[in-house]
């Protein structure tokens, strides 16, 4: 064991996790006790890494690619072709028409030439006149196929067992195919002739595409920033598409050692079916790409299952792995050239197998560890190294009880990282070592359920620091979780560097499928000082939705830098494609925090009380004068009735403000209900309490009381505060909801409308009108009749159950001999009235009234609904004596 | 989204395990039988399998209840297998089917350390299995597998069929299979538990600890489960509390007794909780946060040092405590924190040490300096005699070596020592700040002393 390394358990390395420290060194003071302060050397370390909470995703993105766009491959054949061959066969088929046509008609010799437009069946007329109008013709390009299969297409790897056979999907029963891999990828590529022109590796991105997910995407990924000040979208440039023809499971990049000094050339791409390997050939200065292949490799010729993950030998450019869905794997040799006729041979001696019986998920990774014979396979529950050229293997991990591995990534020679349902684990790979070995971990406190959990690793320099951002994210949510290590600078150890961050992915409400990174930031430190600016890094983030297919890309910066309105978006080729997300009001609803404001803000008035300076009956006063100006004022503008009738009808609470606490409800409904009555001369109406009422309770109520009451019944269960909430409630709802018309001006313009139709119609609009006279009285008669009955019968049932204990219980009382002003007594210890509004006598004989209809061994209800059964029976005899307050002229 | 605090458990969940669990004996009872593998020191299924009668199943029964009844008699906390007790007194046929989830976990051992089993002893190397598993071969034991869960299929929901379905098809759920609250106390607490984390990652204290206050009153939650956010938010809110949680928790968790390896597979035990072979992680914690908080202190108050008031003093002899009377903790980091407790102690006497004093005085200063460097070698020859714990020996070595040249050394040559931290800085790489502070501190006296 090195000198150098952290103290630690051989085994399991620092094992962290929030609040949980680990091993440490004590580095002591350097005998100046002034300047040396003591140190710990920790395995977790906040102040080299770069603070992670730093990071923003960008709230703007573009998407890379849709379902929309058209697949164009220029092998194969296009759209011209077909197009042309249509028309031969039209051509055709005339010629074919023109000589039966000449046969059968016997006036050969006149040679008829038929016109263009002939038709060769009888014109049919078909009736024109629809019983609507269609507005828009239902046109378009594409053809029609039915929503539910693009979505379950566009999920290719989701199955949702609902559908098989039975007609109803069962709730959180969909799963999916664990061997569907990443399907965009972004990776270096440097071609056999840029390695002889010394240039560059081209940063290219590869990602699957087509209505099957089926086709292959290969672009470049855009240029060099150009200036700080702003955050664009890289372009990305050209485009090269292969048809697979089959689905799509999972692309690679093939990366290279470090000790190579070079780049890879090729991609990977797995399929249902087979396996196929691309080189790219040449990526010309306008970014053309230009690629070979070979024949695809089926996976019938390595045994009877299908792939399950593939990787490249980062030291052999020939050579790479296989693994099937049940644990057998096998090596590779790719042919010398990629072209069409070379195949990939299987080593015919090494092969072998993890295959568990007890491991049912089809989840299987095969990845390089430290040298070029040895392999690490994993399944879900073991991770396997074994070595080729010397016939052993061992099972390092064995995961059979508390987790379960989910993710590998290799992020180079020396490190991995392990992704397992708890903890994220660093694990050496080094050639020093004997065997894979444990270096660090975190437990990350993610659901350890969620076997949708995928790693996303990213290498970032910031400022001379060497960081691994690893990134885990899930189908089930869209939020990132975001954690860094930091390497030193002769990465012979490693650290954890700040706390985690969550970020959360703008737009996207469902879960994410792929997340990939790539650092774009300025790395250049000739430039970094010229720019003269706190390095900050700046990450491109490339996100598949689970929900449909379209790639988003995203900008992550911890940089202060304004991440403005994208000008580049792409290029023409895609620039239909560019979207701007408006769906996002519908995502959020902006109302909800309205609304909690609004709640905090009752809550606190009410604990808070602001002394009312003058009585209530002056507010209302002062605000019914107020609303009759502001109403004076308004009615003159609806002389013109056209342009009235064209706005809105405006709530009573626009006119005037309103006054915030309303205590006497039964005064304010007076001051409305006289307000109506008052206008109704002048052809004004008002919208009526029954109507809020009726649209609210089911119940047509002539008084606020009924409705406070019932109000009152359900937030009195949620809050102390309910009578306040109550009356804000009240007021906002009727206020809200109070309108005024002036039914003068609805019958000019229906009058003009009945002009302007024509006569069956008129006589249509006519009779309906009669109808409406005739049927709507006797309705409207019956409904009342009917809503009194019925409110009668639904507020009194409440009642008598209640009341009728209580007052045989007072009946008792009385008999015992006790004063009636006990019980006025109880009901006034109530909560729920004014005491001014609310006297004891009528209420007392309003109960005693009810009990006679009742047997006497009723049990009782709940008291909040014998309150509001109180009122109602009450509040409809008072309502006539309490209008004396207020009024206005 | 987050791992919740506690086991969620519904009978649709236990029942869709079970049936999991069956499934998978059968593979592997008919993949053994197929191979020709017979297993002989652990009881398998297959073995059970062999001999199942209900004579048999009922003694098993029976002695699982006595061995339990025992132990509950014993004294030992018991708290930890209470979703198995439960599980298995939910009647005889649950009793069975439990069996197959248990009969399954006893195959393994269940790692304490960490999650996962980690090996990586290279005797235990074995050739490449050089074989390919067919379909056919699959497709039999599938089959068969199939068969003989016929019935218990027949019983299972419809949404336990889907799931053993899908899952036997190689593919996973989307949705947590467990993850899913079904009552409303667990829906409170799945809220609660989500909030806590994620105000913890943006760093907003106050309201993590309302959570995290909420949370541990819930009776169901074990805190155990969540000390490590508690440690956190503690830390971050009121720092003077955090040391006497952590203090507390070892305090009253700690537990000494032998691991149930045969009973306890529901919950992990690595982060949450300790045996006699496991010291708990809330303990290691505490005595690191101790140190490294107390090594600021005495430092901090620099000049007068008082000894009545020395912290390190105390949790060495609680450290000593552990150690050293019984039970003895026989954790090999224990020991290393031990010694650099030790370690810091001469360091700051080192440093306090006056090269003018004379006679005894001097002779007592520097007994206790190269007492506590005794003690830290000893110390780490203990821990090292654990053999699972490495450090960097020779730095630490040499960090000794330079506190006991400052009892030696005079004011004039100084630079000596001051070479030899420089060394020693290059040799540890790393970088601290304390380090690069150091390295730039000597630079300034090389260019005075120049």
């Amino acid at each position: 064991m090195s000198d150098k390394a952290l103290p630690r358990r051989c085994s399991v390395g620092a094992q962290l996790g929030i609040g949980v420290k680990s091993a440490a060194l004590y580095n002591p003071s350097n005998g100046k006790v002034e300047n040396g302060k003591p140190g710990w050397i920790q395995a977790y370390d906040d102040e080299l890494a770069m603070d992670l909470s730093r990071l923003r995703i960008s709230s703007n993105r573009c998407m890379v690619d849709g379902l929309s766009r058209t697949v164009y491959t220029d092998e194969i054949m296009d759209d011209g072709y077909l197009v042309d061959d249509e028309d031969d066969e039209d051509s055709e088929s005339e010629e074919h028409w023109r000589e039966i046509l000449l046969s059968r008609l016997s006036w050969e010799s006149l040679s008829p030439v038929i016109p263009r437009n002939f038709q060769y069946f009888k014109e049919v007329e078909l009736n024109r006149e629809y019983m609507y109008d269609i507005k828009s013709k239902l046109t378009s390009g594409h053809d029609f196929v039915p929503g539910n299969l693009i979505a379950d297409l566009s999920q290719s790897d989701l199955i949702s067992s609902g559908q098989a056979g039975t007609q109803f999907k069962t709730k959180g029963a969909t799963s999916y195919d664990p061997t569907v891999g990443p399907l965009f990828v972004t990776g270096e590529i440097q071609t056999i002739p840029d390695l002889r022109n010394n240039i560059q590796p081209h940063r290219i991105i590869v990602y699957s595409g087509g209505k099957a997910n089926s086709v292959l995407n290969i672009a470049v990924a855009g240029g060099k920033r150009t200036n700080m000040d702003s955050v664009s979208f890289d372009q990305i440039e050209s485009s090269c598409t292969v048809d697979m023809a089959s689905a799509i499971k999972s692309i690679k990049i093939s990366n290279l050692s470090g000790m190579l000094g070079r780049k890879g050339d090729l991609i990977g791409v797995m399929t249902e079916s087979a396996l196929h390997i691309i080189k790219i050939e040449n990526i010309s200065s306008r970014h053309e790409i230009k690629i070979s292949s070979c024949e695809p490799l089926p996976f019938k010729q390595f045994g009877d299952f299908p792939f399950a993950d593939f990787a490249f030998n980062p030291w052999d450019l020939r050579q790479f792995a296989v693994v099937d869905v049940k644990g057998n794997f096998g090596l590779g040799q790719l042919p010398k050239s990629l072209k069409a006729g070379g195949r990939c041979q299987l080593s015919k001696d090494n092969f072998g197998t993890i295959f568990d019986p007890e491991e049912l998920s089809n989840w299987r990774r095969i990845e390089w560890s430290s040298s070029f014979t040895r392999l690490l396979v994993m399944d879900r529950s073991k991770l396997i190294e074994l070595d080729f050229a010397h016939d052993w293997e061992l099972e390092i991990v064995q995961a059979k009880t508390w987790s379960r591995l989910l993710d590998y990534h290799r992020v180079d020679d020396d490190y991995g990282i392990l992704l397992t349902s708890r903890e994220i684990i660093v694990v050496s790979t080094k050639q020093s070592n004997e065997h894979l070995t444990r270096e660090i971990s975190w437990k990350h406190d993610l659901n350890s359920e969620d076997t949708t959990l995928r790693l996303c690793v990213q290498t970032i320099k910031p400022g001379g620091n060497n960081l691994l951002l690893v990134c885990i994210f899930s189908r089930n949510h869209s939020q990132i979780y975001v954690h860094c290590f930091s390497l030193n600078d002769k990465e012979t150890s490693i650290k954890l560097g700040g706390t985690p961050v969550l970020l959360q992915v703008p737009h996207v409400t469902a879960g994410l499928k792929d997340v990939c990174l790539y650092d774009r930031s300025v790395s250049d430190e000739v430039e970094l000082s010229a720019l003269e600016s706190q390095p900050s890094i700046q990450l491109s983030m490339f996100i598949n939705e689970t929900e449909n297919r379209t790639i988003w890309h995203y900008i992550v910066t911890s940089g202060d830098l304004p991440i403005s309105q994208y000008e580049v978006g792409l290029n023409s080729k895609f620039t239909n494609s560019q979207v701007v997300c408006q769906k996002d009001q519908s995502y959020f609803p902006l109302n909800v925090p309205s609304l909690m404001t609004k709640v905090y803000q009752a809550t606190t008035a009410i604990t808070n009380p602001t002394k009312i300076a003058e009585p209530e009956s002056e507010i209302f006063q002062t605000y019914g004068y107020q609303l009759s100006e502001a109403i004076n004022k308004l009615l003159p503008t609806w002389i013109d009735s056209e342009k009235s009738l064209a706005e809105l009808q405006s709530p009573v609470r626009h006119l005037a403000a309103v006054p915030n606490d309303i205590h006497n409800l039964s005064e304010f409904t007076s001051l409305l209900q006289q307000l109506s009555q008052h206008y109704t001369d002048q052809g004004l109406v008002f919208t009526s309490f029954k109507t809020v009422s009726s649209l609210l309770l089911r119940e047509a109520a002539e008084d606020l009381d009924i409705f406070y009451n019932k109000l009152l019944q359900c937030w009195d269960l949620v809050t102390a505060n309910s009578e306040a909430l109550t009356r804000y409630v009240i007021r906002d709802v009727v206020m809200s909801s109070l309108h005024f018309w002036k039914p003068s001006l609805y019958s000019a313009v229906e009058e003009k409308l009945r002009d302007s139709l024509k006569g069956p119609y008129r006589e249509i609009v006519d009779s309906w009108d009669e109808e409406d006279l005739t049927t709507a009285m006797t309705q409207e008669s019956s409904a009342t009749n009917e809503s009194q009955l019925f409110q009668g019968s639904q507020s009194q049932i409440p009642t008598i159950k209640s009341s009728q204990t209580r007052s045989s219980k007072r009946t008792k009382r009385t008999a015992v001999g006790l004063t009636s002003g006990k019980v006025s007594k109880i009901t006034h210890s109530q909560p729920l009235f004014n005491k001014e509004t609310l006297a004891a006598p009528p209420l007392l004989s309003s109960t005693q009234q009810l009990p006679s209809t009742l047997p006497e061994t009723m049990t009782p209800a709940f008291s909040l609904q014998s309150m509001a059964s109180f009122s109602q029976s009450q509040s409809s005899q008072r309502s006539k004596r309490k209008k004396k307050v207020g009024g206005f002229g | 989204m987050f791992q919740f605090p506690i086991t969620l458990t519904s009978k649709r969940v236990r029942n869709g395990r079970k049936l999991r669990y069956q499934y998978v004996n059968n593979l592997y009872q008919k993949y053994n039988k197929m191979e020709g593998i017979t297993t002989n020191a652990l009881p398998t299924p297959e073995n059970s399998a062999a001999e199942s009668s209900e004579n048999e199943g009922a003694l098993e029964r029976k002695r699982n209840r006595i061995r339990r009844r025992l132990k509950s008699i014993a004294g030992e906390s018991y708290s930890d297998s209470e979703s198995d007790e439960e599980l298995n007194d939910t009647g005889a046929q649950d009793d069975e089917e439990a069996d197959q989830e248990r009969s399954f976990f006893k195959k393994y051992e269940k790692p304490q350390e960490s999650f996962e089993k980690w090996q990586t002893e290279s005797r235990k190397r074995v050739p490449i299995r050089r074989t390919k598993v067919s379909f056919t071969k699959y497709q039999r034991m599938c089959k068969s597998a199939k068969r003989k869960m016929a019935n218990a299929l027949e019983l299972a929901s419809r949404h336990n069929r889907i799931y053993l379905q899908t899952v036997s098809e190689g593919l996973e759920m989307v949705e947590p299979v467990d993850g899913k609250p079904e009552t409303y106390q667990m829906k409170h607490i799945s809220v609660l538990n989500n909030l806590l984390h994620v105000q913890i990652y943006r760093g907003n204290w106050a309201a993590a600890y309302k959570c995290f206050a909420l949370l541990i009153r819930i009776p169901e939650v074990d805190i155990r489960n969540v000390w490590g956010i508690g440690n956190q938010v503690l830390h971050a809110k009121e720092s003077a509390k955090y040391l006497e949680f952590l203090e507390w928790m070892s305090n009253v968790y700690s537990s000494r007794t032998t691991y149930p390896e045969d009973i306890n597979f529901r919950t992990a035990p690595v982060f949450t909780k300790g045996s006699r072979t496991h010291v708990p992680k809330f303990v290691t914690t505490w005595l690191w946060e101790a140190l490294i908080q107390y090594t600021r202190e005495s430092f901090e108050i620099n000049g007068d040092y008082r000894p009545e008031n020395d912290k390190l003093q105390e949790l060495i002899d609680k450290i000593s405590e552990m150690l050293l009377a019984p039970p003895y903790m026989e954790d090999s980091e224990i020991w290393f924190i031990y010694s650099l407790c030790h370690m810091v102690k001469a360091d700051i006497l080192s440093n306090k040490f006056d090269s003018h004093l004379v006679g005894s005085a001097r002779d007592i200063a520097s007994n206790q300096v190269i007492q506590h460097i005794q003690k830290t070698k000893s110390c780490l020859q203990t821990c090292i005699t654990k053999d699972d714990f490495v450090y960097p020996k020779r730095h630490i070595e040499r960090q000794l070596e330079t506190f006991e040249d400052r009892l030696h050394i005079d004011d004039t040559d100084s630079k000596s020592m001051e070479r030899d931290t420089d060394e020693m800085n290059e040799e540890l790489d790393t970088q601290s700040i304390p380090s690069e502070y150091a390295y730039q501190s000597d630079l300034s006296g090389r260019s005075s002393s120049t």
